[in-house]
């Protein structure tokens, strides 16, 4: 089985937003939907300018909290990595949108569908590259395999300057002079996902558990109660 | 003052037997509130157990939405206005005891397990509303606002940051569990539970039997009709 990790090289990146376009057509998007948008990031004053693109796209989260919170389960995390939204089971929500720490989801209105990048799954497993990857005009995109010993992505995330975004398979090699922070923050859960599960829905179903529980008992007990009733006033007899 | 519900006295005199004890408006502001609430608890359920979502399927689940907002609409709009038009005086006091526990409901607390469970206890004296009805005032009166307010916030998710989004959804289930727990106490008390159950004419007619009024509400009993009983 394959275990798939993306690599994007922010140094030869040229910002020319073609994996954009590559995705939209892949995905038949319209103009308005993108499942990943590359923005300029740039600091300091001219001269003295640093810049680099910065994709803003779904990473793919390890645990990702966009299907722990989906009502119906459209949206998966597979096995291989790709996380995916099946779009005949999902009602438009938004509970994800809500959720995703990237802001990598979007709303189709039309379809009443909450949509991302699939990593092209599909092509993954037809062994092909994805859309992006195979357009990507400087080779900035990569994709491969982490568990295949002798997949060219281990040279590649090896690199120096390689940034690994905590809790996804995404790794992103920087400029020289730019620092970490331009990157996505590492996929950690939320202090009110913490707080759903691991305090208020188990509290929550206690109490809903235990006030249908006490509720069967207490009707138990009554019915036992007749039927030994019952049993007395016959003994009576 | 006691709180005694407006019954003409040629009908309370006809009826020996029964105690008046819920008037018209708080009785269509009562099944206003509880069926609007049993839609809602049963649609929003869909969206909360996985196993319940996969039963309905896509289609299912989208028409369960629409009326979770209709649902919504009479739980929001109807209970309070009908309460302030038609039993202002006796909404207020409701309102105003429910946080009000004195020795014999907290008495009433400890002992109403053993009742609940069918065992033998004398119960303390109470009021118009018992102890055990207080608690579920309080989870009501606290919780129609909370549900209302992040219910129509998820409505209009939109306008808000996605952090507010996911505290808000977390606020509506977990109210959402608490009432629910409190309402399926109350629905089997009222309607099945042989010690409470007499009592349920009195959200239909408005009439209790007097026997039983006396027995669960003493302190009521005595001063909405004027016949001490000790």
């Amino acid at each position: 089985m394959a275990r798939y990790a993306c690599f994007m090289d922010l140094s030869i990146c040229a910002g020319c937003e073609s994996c954009t376009v590559a995705c939209q057509n892949k995905n038949d998007l319209t103009a308005d939907i993108a499942f990943t948008k590359i923005h300029r990031y740039q600091e300091g004053t001219f001269p003295n300018l640093k810049s680099t693109f910065v994709p803003n796209q779904c990473l793919h989260c390890d645990n990702p909290p966009c299907a722990d919170v989906c009502p119906t389960g459209a949206t998966y995390k597979t096995a291989e990595g790709p996380v995916q939204v099946n779009d005949k089971q999902c009602i438009g929500c938004k509970y994800c949108i809500a959720a995703c720490p990237f802001g990598a989801r979007t709303y189709d209105a039309k379809a009443h569908v909450v949509k991302k990048c699939s990593e092209c799954y599909d092509r993954l497993q037809a062994g092909k590259t994805p859309a992006c990857v195979q357009t990507c005009i400087t080779g900035a995109r990569q994709v491969g395999n982490l568990d295949d010993a002798n997949d060219p992505i281990h040279k590649v995330i090896a690199q120096p300057n390689t940034v690994k975004v905590g809790g996804t398979n995404f790794y992103f090699k920087l400029p020289e002079g730019i620092a970490r922070t331009v990157l996505p923050a590492d996929s950690k859960e939320s202090a009110v996902t913490y707080a759903w599960q691991s305090i208020l829905q188990p509290f929550g179903q206690m109490a809903l558990g235990g006030a249908a529980g006490a509720v069967l008992l207490s009707a138990a007990a009554f019915v036992v109660k007749s039927v030994k009733k019952e049993g007395d006033e016959h003994g009576d007899h | 003052m006691a709180i005694t519900n407006q019954v003409p006295r040629a009908a309370a005199q006809a009826r020996p037997d029964m105690v008046y004890r819920f008037s018209v408006a708080e009785r269509i502001a009562h099944w206003n509130h509880a069926l609007s609430f049993i839609v809602l608890f049963i649609t929003g359920s869909a969206l909360v157990f996985r196993g319940f979502a996969a039963l309905l399927g896509r289609d299912g689940l989208l028409a369960a939405g629409l009326v979770h907002r209709v649902g919504a609409g009479f739980f929001t709009v109807l209970t309070i206005p009908v309460l302030v038009i038609g039993a202002r005086r006796l909404a207020g006091e409701w309102v105003r005891t429910s946080f009000q526990f004195d020795q014999d409901d907290r008495r009433f607390l400890v002992l109403f397990a053993r009742d609940f469970f069918g065992l033998k206890v004398k119960l303390p004296d109470q009021g118009r509303f018992n102890a055990g009805e207080k608690i579920n005032s309080i989870l009501q009166i606290l919780g129609w606002p909370a549900m209302v307010i992040t219910g129509w916030m998820l409505v209009w998710k939109d306008a808000f940051s996605p952090a507010v989004v996911q505290w808000v959804l977390a606020i509506h289930s977990f109210t959402a569990f608490l009432l629910g727990a409190a309402v399926i106490g109350h629905i089997y008390l009222a309607s099945l539970h042989p010690h409470a159950r007499p009592g349920f004419t009195g959200m239909t007619t408005g009439w209790v039997p007097a026997w039983w009024a006396k027995g669960h509400y003493r302190k009521w009993y005595d001063s909405a009709t004027g016949r001490p009983t000790r």
